[in-house]
């Protein structure tokens, strides 16, 4: 999921978005990473940091909404909730309870490609985290008075993120109206009605698919020794059998062949415009060219959508971008509030206004200058804390392949040419490659929707 | 999507609270002490925060001003938060494009934030811009202009902002849960102001306010990062010194009093499916002697995931993806609220639970290995609370403008390890409500006005797309 704007910068999500997004290698020298892979496949990547006495320990594991299909979308995400509701040795709520009367806490979040588990513990926790981490990820039980408890848990998150954040809401129609074929048509959260039906067989089979440990990277970061890392991984992780990876998945987005448009009418006070273009995946062509053009163009008050459409013409109340790292093409997405009054349709042109202009006059060099240096100064702050660093580290290895290209991460930023940010403009910022979804506010409320539910889950 | 919301749903300002409140408590083998910083009164009566971090080339700064809304004219609900930002939007040497292009070219984070009691302007950089950044706060805490076209423009933004905001119930519902609750109380004011009153606002307001407000015996600067403290110093008085002006009269926060007996607010939000909720009454002040032990209840009530109220909501019944309870750290007492949401239908089971966890905190209490628990919890999940730059410097301006000192802040961490049974049992039947409490509900109208009307006497109700809050 992306662009929560009002969290504050604090939502495990957003955290992601921004700390991948602006990845420097400045530092990459500094990085100290020790690696070692378990006989069962899993890799464990470690970096000591003393700094204080703590430790995040992060699970990646390679399987998310991309590895689904229709009837079971938001699987991955639902299991992210279940790997919480107990195994063998701590049954259901002592997971947690467990680890917060050990002074830790934890969360975890899922996205497009991937479901991450992170712990953060005094380092005196470090075998008991290891203890609880391998009981779940090897003795998981699927209890089905939980299973539908927590399935009115996921509802009522979906609740919060999409039906009734209007942003969230149209995010999901813009995604599904750009991505037809891909599994990244559908949410992370998934369908209402696969929420509601997934059964405890496909729970299990599931697991079965997604968590060998074979498909998962854990990194350490925080004040450990490295070699105590090994040391415990090898006792509580290295048991656990490896099967097969979740199967590839084949599909490809086809080549969008011209514009898309949709509609989302709902009570509001304010319209909303999202603009979303085809791009290629995080190790494909040109990801930093548009990490730069994406702050060119909406990256603080003197970019140029921003200077544009909030500032000078007064159409939005603002302007944003997003670029993603993902493992398979996504949306490079443009999303606008246009001031009360102003016809969505005018502050949409006005974005193209802007797009033209980059691709007919280009940037100069301070400009692109300019985009290197917010480049360079977020990365800095995406490797303030342990847990934001364990976060980069994995995410660098599960979607770029391999956490060593951290140290490229600058030289690729440099290369970035005036030149490649025109041509990347012209290349994906084509009218035949883009869906416009609009929030209208209608002025009643629509009539009963979702909620009005058969009595089984009113409970 | 992740497995918990705590830090999610709630508005920025509770969140900060909630960290801070979990912030100030302890636990067995080593209590975690905030790590030390120089304070130093500067000759012109800024008071400077130093706290050097090598760790990484980057400086965070903080400017706080110890006057916020609670300093709005009446009826000018905003201005305090409009002068704050505004005052990027031109200087007698930038204009409002030159000064965001020579900030976005350092790469350089500003914002500015007005809460109740203070104004914040925070910047955060790389350590080889430090000589620019600091001009750049420089300028727009010194000479800034206010020019009458970007007063009006930020103006009508703001209006819009708070429309917008009123299309996501949880990015609103304490403003309507403050101003219910404290009702003409200054803390009862929307600091971002609302559809009303900003409309009052003028140029003239906003430069009377920056007259009266902007000065240097008003102001602490928390500086913390990768430099010598003495060389910063010097930097910080080359840029702030020639800065002259007295100090306001501090502002006179009359005593909130907490309601008595029950009151519950309806707002409709006609396509709402699930009814967001937060049930409280008037909390505990900043500097509460209390609040350590207080925290170690709350955070076993619910102030993490484990927590009674949590496990209630969300746990044992699905009703809801999360549960939380947190007291606002103010001047004077804020408020203390219990917070949920959930689908249409079980808005009643919910409401009922919520109050029902209420009771059994007074009744059941806490056992000696859940306070253990707690104390544990807490003191281990407060080093990464004070870890990075932006952290730091958020603290010390807030201690620094609540008057506690490092001291005091750490002495509280290590008394909070000493809660008794007995002092838990204290502090729950002296802040925790139990027969008296208001109640906000943002939901649709149609479908729960009547599980509303419930709950007290006589419901009041708004339109989410009213005016005001």
């Amino acid at each position: 999921m992306n662009r929560r704007r009002f969290c504050g910068g604090l939502c495990p999500s957003l955290v992601v978005a921004a700390a991948l997004a602006f990845v420097l290698p400045v530092a990459a020298q500094n990085f100290n990473i020790q690696e070692r892979t378990l006989k069962n496949g899993m890799k464990v990547l470690v970096q000591e940091d003393p700094s204080i006495p703590n430790v995040a320990l992060y699970d990646f594991f390679r399987v998310g909404s991309r590895n689904e299909h229709e009837g079971i979308t938001g699987l991955s995400h639902f299991f992210e909730h279940m790997m919480f509701n107990g195994a063998k040795k701590y049954g259901p709520g002592q997971f947690d309870k467990t680890m917060e009367a050990a002074g830790g806490n934890n969360n975890a979040y899922t996205s497009n490609d991937m479901t991450v588990y992170q712990d953060w513990f005094p380092n005196s926790d470090l075998e008991l985290i290891f203890e609880l981490e391998a009981d779940r990820v090897q003795y998981l039980a699927f209890d089905p008075k939980i299973v539908e408890s927590e399935r009115q848990v996921v509802y009522s998150e979906r609740r919060l993120s999409v039906d009734n954040d209007n942003f969230g809401l149209l995010d999901e129609q813009l995604e599904a109206a750009a991505i037809i074929a891909h599994p990244y048509h559908w949410s992370v959260i998934g369908w209402p009605s696969d929420i509601e039906k997934w059964t405890l067989d496909d729970l299990k089979a599931y697991f079965a698919k997604g968590y060998s440990p074979s498909n998962a990277t854990m990194v350490v970061v925080g004040d450990v020794k490295a070699d105590d890392v090994f040391r415990l991984a090898e006792k509580y992780m290295e048991p656990i059998p490896a099967h097969d990876p979740p199967p590839p998945v084949r599909t490809l987005e086809p080549k969008q062949l011209g514009e898309r448009r949709i509609w989302v009418h709902k009570f509001a006070q304010l319209p909303i415009v999202e603009i979303g273009y085809h791009v290629p995946q995080a190790q494909g062509p040109d990801y930093y060219t548009l990490e730069l053009l994406q702050r060119l163009l909406t990256s603080g008050e003197s970019s140029r959508l921003y200077r544009s459409l909030v500032d000078q013409q007064q159409l939005a109340i603002e302007v944003q971008s997003s670029h993603e790292a993902t493992i398979d093409p996504f949306i490079f997405t443009f999303t606008v509030q246009p001031r009360q009054g102003v016809a969505p349709d005018k502050a949409e042109q006005a974005v193209y206004v802007e797009i033209e202009k980059l691709k007919s006059a280009g940037v100069d060099e301070h400009e692109l200058q300019k985009a290197k240096n917010q480049a360079i100064a977020a990365y800095y702050r995406s490797l303030q804390s342990i847990n934001r660093r364990a976060n980069v580290i994995g995410r660098y290895q599960v979607l770029f392949g391999d956490y060593h290209k951290l140290a490229t991460v600058e030289q690729e930023f440099n290369k970035v040419t005036a030149a490649d940010i025109q041509r990347a403009a012209k290349e994906y910022f084509d009218v035949n490659n883009r869906t416009v979804a609009t929030l209208v506010p209608d002025a009643a409320p629509e009539k009963d929707k979702d909620d009005a539910k058969p009595a089984e889950e009113q409970q | 999507m992740s497995k918990r919301p705590a830090r999610c749903i709630l508005p920025l300002a509770a969140i900060l609270i909630v960290l801070s409140a979990l912030a100030q408590a302890a636990a067995p083998d080593q209590v975690f002490q905030l790590p030390a910083y120089r304070r130093v009164p500067l000759p012109n009566g800024i008071t400077l925060l130093l706290l050097e971090k090598h760790e990484l080339p980057l400086i965070s700064v903080e400017v706080a001003l110890r006057s916020g809304s609670v300093a709005d004219p009446a009826g000018k609900e905003g201005v305090a938060a409009m002068t704050a930002s505004l005052l990027r939007k031109g200087t007698t040497t930038r204009s409002s494009e030159q000064f965001s292009s020579d900030l976005d070219f350092i790469g350089m984070q500003y914002n500015a934030q007005v809460d109740q009691d203070g104004t914040y302007l925070s910047a955060d950089f790389l350590k080889k811009d430090v000589d620019t950044a600091l001009a750049l706060l420089g300028d727009v805490v010194l000479h800034p202009t206010f020019p009458e076209d970007e007063v009006k423009k930020k103006l009508a933004q703001e209006e819009d902002g708070i429309r917008a905001a009123k299309d996501e119930p949880r990015q609103v519902i304490q403003l309507y849960f403050m101003k219910f609750l404290y009702g003409d109380h200054p803390y009862g004011r929307p600091s971002d102001g609302d559809e009303r009153s900003l409309a009052n606002i003028s140029r003239s307001d906003i430069a009377e306010f920056y007259r009266g407000h902007y000065t240097p015996g008003n102001t602490a600067i928390a500086i913390a990062g990768d430099f010598d403290a003495a060389a910063m110093q010097s930097k910080i008085s080359q840029v702030f010194g020639g800065w002259s002006g007295k100090a306001p009269s501090a502002a006179v926060i009359p005593a909130p009093k907490p309601v008595t007996g029950k009151r519950v607010f309806l707002v409709d939000k006609p396509d709402a499916t699930q009814t967001y909720f937060m049930l409280g009454n008037v909390g505990i002040s900043a500097t509460n002697a209390d609040r350590g032990y207080i925290d170690v209840v709350n955070t076993l009530f619910g102030g993490r995931f484990t927590s009674l109220f949590n496990t209630e909501l969300r746990i044992k019944s699905g009703y809801s993806y999360g549960a939380v309870s947190y007291f606002d750290q103010l001047h004077a007492p804020g408020p203390f609220i219990m917070m949920s949401f959930t689908k249409n239908a079980t808005t009643e089971p919910a409401i009922d639970k919520s109050i029902e966890v209420l009771g059994r905190l007074h009744k059941d209490g806490f056992t000696p290995d859940e306070l253990a628990s707690a104390k544990t919890y807490i003191n281990g999940t407060l080093p990464p609370r004070y870890e990075t730059t932006p952290q730091l410097v958020r603290t010390m301006t807030a201690l620094e403008l609540d008057g506690i000192t490092r001291e005091q802040f750490n002495q509280n961490l290590v008394k909070l390890q000493g809660t008794t049974e007995a002092e838990a049992h204290r502090v729950t039947e002296t802040y925790f409500p139990t027969q008296d409490y208001v109640m906000v509900l943002v939901g649709k109208g149609s479908e729960i006005q009547k599980i509303a009307a419930k709950y007290a006497p006589n419901l009041a109700t708004k339109k989410i797309s009213d005016p005001g809050f």
